[in-house]
């Protein structure tokens, strides 16, 4: 279409067909290349976007992305699912939250099955490699929130924005989900992951995690 | 001298050019040259074939004008079932390629349909709309269907085929009218 527009013979009155050294390059089309390239040279000249905050982490068949989200980041997208403000302090107040990606490395069909259960997962204090606790799962915060009276749909969505207890993943398989620990804001700590792949137990610590502020 | 000065002119003139060209072309492929290896080293859309083939349970839930579809008027025809939601962003990614699936097979014995779990309609009426998707979509207020499916994460897709058996699972988004994985689907038609 722009070629056509471009190579009118109207347009052709008005400028010759060619540049000395271009006799097959007119100007129309100089300054179409030019047009064309221009957004890319200014995207290339952009200087990058701030570092995203997600933390990426591939082994032995498990790959995983977390990302500190801040407690108003979390208060809004419940707030926005059915959540009372007050409820939606209380989560704040009590979990710092991750937003997770987790699945299977593999991309290979009949690659080994890898598996994740929360339970199995610690979290630990800054430095520290053993004394963690278990983060808290959906069925940890269920009795919370029917003690505080949540609305069904907010139930509904809390319990289905959280990570699942426990996942098994073919290969190309994962899930999105929210991660809780139980720390205030900004508190430093490690998480200790377990998982299995084909049967086989692996684990490894992902040191200096930052909940948000 | 006046020749000589507009020969060089025009000479310089031609550099110029050319080199701005080059340059542009070059800038040029170097974005678009990572893309195309990017696309070609995509990973296959995979499906896990289910041990067993356990029957797809049965539901009966309202779509956005609280029209009830059950499972059970669907005898016969392959299904695609994606239980999604509106906040989950894989979900959401996988979208559009689910339109463009269900425009690719809604002619051939396929039915697509999209689960939501949880009950907001004004979002999922929101979201629909933006991306014009026309495959059914139902409501699965409380997730007791989703949980009867064994979804324990979303998004997580079914292929049912013809005998109301789930066949084959995805957990996580696929790009979904990728003729392999529809291949795979499509194939369920004859009945084996």
């Amino acid at each position: 279409m722009r070629r056509a527009s471009f190579e009118g013979s109207k347009k052709d009155q008005f400028m010759p067909t060619s540049l000395p050294g271009f006799p097959l390059l007119p100007r129309a089309r100089i300054f179409l290349a030019a047009l064309m390239v221009a957004p890319t040279l200014i995207a290339a000249q952009t200087p990058p976007p701030a570092q995203s905050p997600a933390r990426k982490f591939e082994q032995d068949g498990l790959k995983i992305e977390l990302a500190a989200l801040p407690p108003d980041t979390t208060r809004a997208f419940f707030m926005g699912r059915g959540f009372a403000r007050k409820d939606a302090d209380h989560l704040v107040a009590k979990a710092c939250v991750f937003r997770s990606a987790i699945g299977s490395a593999f991309s290979k069909a009949g690659s080994p099955a890898v598996s994740i259960d929360l339970k199995q997962w610690q979290v630990l204090s800054a430095g520290h490699d053993k004394g963690g606790a278990a983060p808290p799962r959906r069925e940890d915060w269920s009795p919370v929130w029917q003690a505080r009276g949540l609305s069904e749909d907010a139930k509904v969505a809390f319990y289905w924005a959280l990570f699942p207890t426990r996942q098994t993943f073919a290969a190309g398989d994962y899930n999105w989900g929210m991660l809780t620990f139980g720390l205030p804001a900004g508190t430093k700590f490690s998480l200790k992951l377990v998982w299995r792949t084909g049967g086989t137990k692996h684990e490894t610590m992902l040191k200096d995690l930052t909940c948000g502020k | 001298m006046r020749q000589v000065i507009g020969t060089f002119k025009l000479r310089m003139k031609s550099i110029c050019i050319k080199a701005a060209v080059s340059l542009g072309l070059a800038v040029l492929l170097q974005s678009v040259l990572p893309q195309a290896a990017a696309a070609q080293n995509a990973a296959p859309q995979l499906l896990q074939k289910l041990t067993g083939t356990p029957p797809a349970p049965a539901f009966a839930l309202p779509d956005l004008d609280d029209a009830i579809t059950k499972l059970s008027d669907l005898k016969g025809k392959i299904l695609i079932v994606n239980f999604w939601a509106t906040w989950c962003p894989p979900c959401r990614k996988e979208m559009p390629s689910m339109q463009r699936a269900w425009e690719k097979i809604k002619d051939k014995g396929v039915v697509l349909i999209g689960i939501h779990v949880g009950g907001n309609t004004d979002k999922i009426w929101d979201f629909t709309s933006q991306h014009n998707l026309t495959f059914p979509i139902l409501i699965d207020k409380r997730g007791a269907v989703s949980k009867k499916w064994k979804t324990i994460g979303l998004p997580t897709t079914y292929v049912v085929d013809g005998r109301g058996r789930k066949i084959y699972r995805a957990i996580g988004g696929r790009e979904w009218d990728d003729d392999q994985l529809l291949a795979q689907v499509l194939a369920l038609r004859t009945g084996k």
